[in-house]
């Protein structure tokens, strides 16, 4: 009752106003007068991050990566939570029978996110590696001990350290999936943290994993041994994106009283998640370690560093289903596994980046990258110092590293992408020489607009070959 | 050219220095006006954005999975089993409370639930795409990705956050920094707090969570909660295992184990459950059950937010605040210009005669008046700024209790406001000087006089007597609010026009009875026949404010009068009891431990009603759209009986009435109902779709602990399979389904929905779950019939009994259960005191607009004095004492303002029943008897009078009724 007087007071309120406004209709209209009130709009403005990480920061406490070290594979599949920076790259050129052709893109990325964390990170790189992770007790145990060793020093900027996480270990997962098709483009980005038990990246056998998006390997092959570590012959089974039939989610201003049913409808619905994708995976040739036997030095003088290796020699063939039309596809694939700490800050400003299926059966793998070194910090130049560099493969499977005055990567037309908040200006035409290897290549993007409007926006999309040889492949433009 | 402008400029200024108070007067009024534009546009710009943050879709706790089984939690893996087979919409969240004070203090004590929620899928495209973020893009993304941030690097951050929050600090040496959102109204009611507090142990400050929080103000928060990344609420000592082999978790036992494993430092805090960012199907819900091995539920709360549009109309309110400022501005301006012109008049004639062009005079006076512009917008600013800033915490916490709405203090670009000030005000005052100016050079001009051409007083009681018709007429064609609204302007302006017509009658009338012994008096009478037409605007402004107060008071006094009678009526117990207590515990608990009392409770379900007819007529498939409407619990007891209030009842006989509602033979609906249905006594209703109810627990809701106590504290819940069960079958609702035959009509002020009152029994008695899913939280105590006697008249045992009783139920229900116990005085006392709240806003606006009406009254005066100044000379002349003058002078306006006062009690107590009649018919479906209170009435005409006399005291007693015949100029 007394409820109900309440709303009796809040539609007093209401009637007091309706009568008022009546009697100023009425002094108005004995003076004649009026008065215009305006609405104001505020303009938000938000800033775009300038590396391809934004403006993470590095830190001396993460593992550096050393040119010692020697990759060994499949060990070095799994995943690495004491290195910063850490990503497994899928993509595909995929076509039907019918001759339609697709780009896809699958990549799982990891961030240790803890500012000074190496030691328990460390204590947590065994439990990463299982995908029954029983993080919480061994990070809480390093945790201690951890805050047992450097309690001494420096406490409140080490105190982030000190405190047990009981959640996450303190690793965060960042899936993409990504398909162009001739018209249309799909996206999904999708975030977990590391420890919880719906993103990691298994040893053995080999798994892959954010929520439902999986890449395992094939339950047919798995043995015991070290053969279970292998990455191929697996599968990957992707479900993303929204339909763009479907357009009624997105509603201007609040979301009305009734769109929780047209949400749910829309979830139940067939086609909301618009592409499905289930691809049997095999390999026709060797791991490739890039640079110097898997340690590959993004700058000339090497501080911007990482170790990487690739699979370039993936043999795809399974279904895509989008928007409820299931095709057949099969298509070559190529995988990169790249782990660092020197690459997520401001030195880093971005790369472009090149993985060629080139149509005599060899790989071309080709970078430029952009760094800025100390002095130009200071100049504000904003010129950036670039290092080339690119892997030839043969056929057969034996890699060559180019240097930097062996190759040439020049941009030769721009496009502008409207996404995102601001137009940017992206080369998407390229030329690449090496001539030493009689390689003259003019790369063409798929279609245009092959870009990832993510957290970290980037390019990443498709593209032909055509000139000394023809072909296919990938390109990422990052920093733009 | 310039040169002579400047002159003449010059000139202009030092005949307004000669005679300051006009243009002193001008200034007064923009400095007014503009304050009164500057303080609303705040104010409105405050409620916007404060209406656009509720409005924003933030992170609705709408639907959330939890375990059916309350002992039940789920764990760390069931989440994750869930998001790897595909159940991306769900999002896991845990919370516990935690305590904010100034510097540790505990009187300070606020609390507030931490939110901990996986902010990571949050973050992914998803969740953007859905539309969830949609107007508030970039606020929830920054939110978000500031939630998932290190803590340690906020400083970028603190430049994109648009508002800046509080920094909470824990009691403990070592800490961790955590960044958290805070809802601007949340962060609105925190002051000085700065110490973040374990809830449930104050004293020792053992910190198991030793974070210090940086909490910004985001709208994605839900209110009264400080929401954080679940990775950093399950940090330090807060665990998400427990360690201990399996207590039976529920609420009491997590509290207390909570408070066990503190003094290890260490926490047990438990998922509280999965938010559903789209709701989820059946069918998903028993996948849900497969992949888990429990019973889950899905509880969804009605977010549709019960503010609607109340920051609308007090924005309305506003406005029409500012209106009236800015009639006031005009009147004071338009008359101080006529008299500034006046006056200047012969000095401008010079000017003139010296050959200074029209054009560059009027242009000299234009910019004369900018002059006054540019000085006085800025204070008029500023005062507006303070004024708004004064009333923003006043406004703010209106907001909270009455509209459970959300005030934040505005940004407003100043130069926009200036620019815009500034030129509404200076167009406004530009168009009235030139009506000033015309007027004057009208008065220049010779022109014939011109015949008076009065109407006999035939035409005039026939005009009227038309113009009455024609409003009565009109009347009936009054079929909804804004035709109500209409016909309330329409019937201010005809009785305006009529009061116009009557005065100079009334005037002329009265002047055939003054006996010409008393010449002075003689005089007042006649001379104010002659102002009668001269004040027009004044009287009119007057008039119109006198009916509108009248109207009003009578309004809102009947309403009072209503509402205390039908509460005191309807409130039978002398206790009443909000819990959140399932039904069955609190049932078990009378008949065990409460020997004395009995308790009856309030049951509540939904359905939907299709229509209305009566019993003979074949029924009718109506293609209307179903009213929804509560089905409520009504005691059949004689207490029940004594408490109903009816309106209307079939044939007039009570008993038999009672009698067949007893049986269930027919129900009583709200005169809200019946108004919107059409619905007579004796029809029978189609009622479908009976269901119990939705949860109304919106997160926003119980802001202030009064409100707190209205909202029924209840954690209802709608089970999915019940729900869908019994929203096709009412048997689960009602163990006999009652006959929809209306047999009475009841008033049921201030709801705006449609009722049905339903036997007691006729609810379901034999299941648990669903009498517990009926149960509103609210309970009536009353003692036993026998003893009643005793309890009933003795205040001081009934409050001595109050802490008994609370004691007891407390230790009955256990110390966890919200329970708050009213006794029937206090509940219509806290009823009353919220309505007089109300009201208060009422009584400003009456009073400014009797200033209104004052200031007007008061202006015009001046300028008339000045034109009547010779026949006021000629009375000095005749030796009539200046006292006597003065005294004649305010007679003649009191007796002006006193006849219109007559006039406009017969409209403002029609206005009152068109108020209550139609404009309340239409919108909000209900009426109450118009009661006349002489008392109300007569306070209202005292009041206008009183306040016009005061107004008309200022100018007589500057009035000097001699003239210095070297100053007169003949014009």
């Amino acid at each position: 009752m007394t409820d109900q007087l309440r709303r009796v007071n809040t539609t007093f309120s209401r009637f007091n106003a309706n009568l008022f406004l009546v009697l100023v209709a009425i002094c108005f209209t004995l003076s004649a007068c009026t008065e215009n009130p305006k609405d104001e709009n505020e303009a938000l403005g938000t800033s775009t991050p300038n590396g391809f990480f934004g403006n993470m920061q590095s830190s001396d406490s993460f593992t550096p990566v050393q040119r010692d070290y020697i990759v060994e594979l499949p060990h070095d599949h799994k995943s690495h939570p004491d290195f910063q920076l850490e990503w497994w790259y899928l993509t595909f050129v995929l076509s039907t029978e019918d001759g339609q052709e697709f780009g896809l893109q699958y990549t799982l990325f990891r961030f240790n996110t803890e500012l000074n964390a190496p030691v328990s990170a460390k204590a947590n790189a065994n439990a990463e590696n299982s995908a029954e992770v029983n993080a919480k007790s061994k990070s809480e145990s390093s945790a201690k001990s951890s805050a047992s060793h450097s309690s001494e020093n420096n406490l409140h900027t080490n105190a982030n350290n000190h405190i047990a996480r009981n959640w996450s270990n303190g690793q965060q997962w960042m899936g993409h999936a990504s398909l162009h098709t001739a018209e249309q483009h799909y996206f999904e980005e999708r975030f977990a943290s590391g420890g919880v038990g719906n993103a990691y990246v298994n040893q053995q056998p080999f798994a892959i994993v954010i929520d439902d998006w999986v890449w395992k390997a094939a339950q047919a092959k798995v043995q015991s041994g070290a053969e279970s570590k292998a990455m191929f012959p697996s599968m990957l089974k992707v479900a993303f994106g929204q339909s763009s039939t479907h357009h009624p989610v997105k509603i201007n201003g609040k979301i009305p009283a009734t769109a929780a049913d047209s949400l749910s409808e829309l979830n139940d619905a067939p086609g909301v998640i618009a592409v499905k994708v289930s691809l049997n995976l095999d390999t026709y040739g060797p791991f490739i370690k890039q640079g110097d036997n898997g340690y590959s030095k993004k700058t000339q003088d090497e501080r911007l560093r990482s170790y990487y290796y690739s699979q370039p020699f993936i043999n795809a063939k399974g279904t895509l289903n989008i928007e409820g039309n299931s095709v057949k596809v099969t298509g070559k694939g190529w995988f990169d596994h790249e782990w660092t700490s020197h690459l997520a800050n401001s030195e880093a400003m971005g790369w472009d980046w090149f993985s060629l299926h080139l149509g005599d059966g060899s790989k071309l793998m080709a970078f430029r990258m952009h760094a800025m070194n100390k002095s130009m910090k200071n100049s504000k130049s904003k010129h950036s110092e670039i290092f080339t560099t690119a892997s030839y493969i043969a056929e057969n499977g034996t890699k060559e590293t180019i240097e930097q005055v062996n190759v040439s990567i020049t941009p030769m037309s721009y496009e502008t992408i409207n996404e995102g908040e601001s137009p940017r200006s992206v080369p998407t035409a390229w030329r690449i020489q090496i001539p030493e290897k009689d390689i003259d290549l003019s790369i063409r993007p798929f279609k245009e607009n092959q870009w990832n409007n993510s957290l970290f926006p980037y390019y990443e999309g498709r593209v032909e070959i055509k000139g000394s040889h023809s072909g296919s492949g990938f390109m990422e433009l990052t920093g733009y | 050219m310039l040169r002579t402008l400047l002159l003449t400029l010059s000139s202009l200024l030092a005949m307004a220095k000669q005679r300051p108070w006009e243009p002193l007067l001008i200034m007064t009024a923009i400095v007014l006006a503009n304050a009164g534009l500057v303080t609303v546009l705040l104010i409105n710009e405050g409620a916007t954005q404060g209406e656009l943050l509720q409005s924003k879709q933030g992170l609705t706790l709408g639907s959330i999975i939890t375990p059916a089984d309350s002992r039940a939690r789920f764990t760390q893996s069931d989440y994750a089993t869930l998001r790897k087979q595909g159940f991306t919409q769900l999002v896991a969240i845990a919370e516990r409370n935690v305590t904010l004070s100034c510097n540790g203090s505990e009187p300070t004590a606020t609390t507030l639930t931490l939110l901990g929620v996986d902010t990571q899928p949050l973050l992914g495209s998803t969740f953007g795409a859905r539309g969830f973020e949609a107007p508030a893009q970039n606020d929830s993304a920054v939110s978000l990705s500031y939630l998932s941030q290190n803590a340690g690097k906020s400083s970028e951050m603190e430049n994109r956050q648009t508002s800046a929050g509080i920094v909470l600090r824990s009691n403990s040496g070592v800490d961790f920094a955590v960044n958290g959102l805070i809802h601007p109204l949340t962060n609105a009611k925190l002051t000085c707090h700065d110490t973040l507090n374990e809830a449930d142990k104050k004293s020792a400050p053992s910190p198991y969570w030793p974070a210090t929080v940086s909490a910004y103000v985001s709208s994605f928060a839900p209110q009264n909660t400080i929401l954080i990344s679940i990775d950093e609420f399950y940090r330090g000592g807060v665990t998400i295992r427990n360690d201990k082999p399996v207590l039976p978790v529920n609420l009491d036992n997590a509290k207390r184990a909570q408070e066990n494993q503190a003094k290890q430092h260490k926490a047990y805090v438990p998922l509280s459950g999965f938010i559903a960012l789209s709701p989820l199907s059946q069918q998903h819900l028993s996948q849900i059950e497969t992949l888990l091995g429990i019973p889950v539920k899905q509880t969804t709360s009605n977010t549709d937010n019960d503010t609607g549009s109340l920051p609308d109309s007090f924005r309305l309110n506003l406005w029409a605040m500012s209106g009236l400022m800015g009639v006031v501005a005009l009147f004071i301006v338009l008359n101080a210009l006529n008299l500034m012109y006046r006056t200047r008049l012969p000095n401008i004639i010079r000017l003139r005669q010296l050959g200074i062009s029209q054009r560059i005079l009027s242009v000299a006076l234009f910019t004369e008046l900018l002059v006054y512009c540019v000085i006085s917008i800025p204070i008029g600013m500023f005062i507006g700024f303070q004024a708004a800033s004064w009333l923003s915490p006043v406004i703010n916490s209106t907001f909270t209790s009455l509209f459970n709405a959300v005030f934040v203090n505005p940004d407003v670009n100043l130069l926009f406001t200036f620019g815009f000030a500034l030129t509404t005000t200076l167009i406004s005052l530009v168009v009235f000087s030139l009506v000033s100016i015309i007027k004057l050079s009208n008065a220049l001009t010779v022109a014939p006089a011109k015949k008076e051409n009065a109407l006999g007083q035939f035409a005039v009681g026939l005009i009227s007597l038309c113009a009455l018709l024609l409003l009565f007429i009109a009347e009936k064609f009054v079929s909804s609010t804004a035709s109500a609204l209409f016909f309330v302007a329409l019937l201010l302006l005809t009785s305006c026009a009529l009061v116009l017509l009557w005065l100079p009658t009334l005037s002329k009338l009265l002047t055939r009875f003054v006996p010409k012994q008393w010449p002075v008096f003689h005089y007042v009478i006649a001379n104010m026949h002659l102002l009668s037409s001269k004040t027009r605007l004044a009287v009119c402004a007057f008039f119109i404010a006198l009916t509108a107060n009248i109207g009003m008071n009578t309004m809102t006094d009947s309403f009072r009068d209503a509402t205390e009678q039908w509460l005191t009526q309807r409130l039978y117990a002398p206790f009443y009891l909000y819990t959140d207590a399932p039904l069955r515990r609190i049932e078990t608990l009378s008949t065990k431990s409460l020997p004395p009392l009995v308790l009856t409770p309030l049951l509540k379900a939904e359905g939907a009603v299709i229509g209305s007819h009566a019993q003979e007529e074949t029924h009718e498939v109506s293609n209307r759209p179903p009213t929804y409407v509560s089905i409520s619990s009504y005691p059949v007891h004689q207490n029940g009986k004594k408490a109903l209030v009816l309106d209307d009842v079939i044939n007039n006989d009570l008993n038999t009435v009672w009698r067949e509602f007893t049986e269930g033979k027919g129900v009583f609906i709200n005169q809200q109902l019946a108004f919107a249905l059409n619905a007579k006594l004796g029809h029978t209703l189609d009622i479908e779709n009976i269901r119990l109810r939705k949860t109304a627990n919106s997160s926003s809701s119980a802001v202030n602990p009064s409100s707190e106590a209205y909202s029924s504290p209840q954690e209802k819940t709608t089970d999915p399979t019940q729900g869908s069960q019994s929203s096709s079958s009412n048997s689960n609702v009602f163990a006999a389904t009652p006959q929809w035959k209306v047999l009475g009509i009841y008033p049921d002020y201030g709801n705006l929905n449609g009722q049905i009152l339903v036997p007691l029994p006729s609810f379901n008695r034999n299941n648990p779950l669903i009498r517990d899913q009926l149960f509103s939280g609210v309970m009536a105590i009353y003692p036993e019939p026998s003893i009643e006697a005793n309890v009933i008249g003795d205040n001081k045992q009934n409050a001595y009994r109050k802490n008994i009783l609370e004691q007891q139920l407390k230790s009955q229900l256990g110390e966890h259960r919200d329970i708050a116990l009213y006794t029937r005085q206090a509940l219509l006392n806290t009823s009353m005191q919220t309505f007089d709240r109300t009201f208060i806003l009422t009584d400003g606006l009456n009073i400014t607009t009797l200033l209104v009406a004052g200031v007007a009254f008061a202006v015009s005066l001046t300028v008339l004095t000045i034109g009547s100044a010779a026949q006021l000379s000629v009375l000095r002349a005749l030796g009539v004492s200046q006292l006597k003058v003065k005294a004649s002078l305010f007679a003649q306006y009191l007796l002006l303002c006193f006849i219109s006062a007559l006039l406009a009690i017969p409209f403002g107590v029609y206005l009152a029943y068109v108020f209550i009649q139609q404009v309340n018919r239409h919108a909000f479906n209900w009426v109450y008897p118009l009661s006349l209170n002489a008392q109300v009435i007569l306070s209202s005409v005292g009041l206008s009078l009183l306040i016009v006399s005061l107004v008309l005291l200022l100018p007589l007693g500057k009035l000097k009724p001699k003239i210095d015949l070297r100053q007169e100029v003949q014009l």
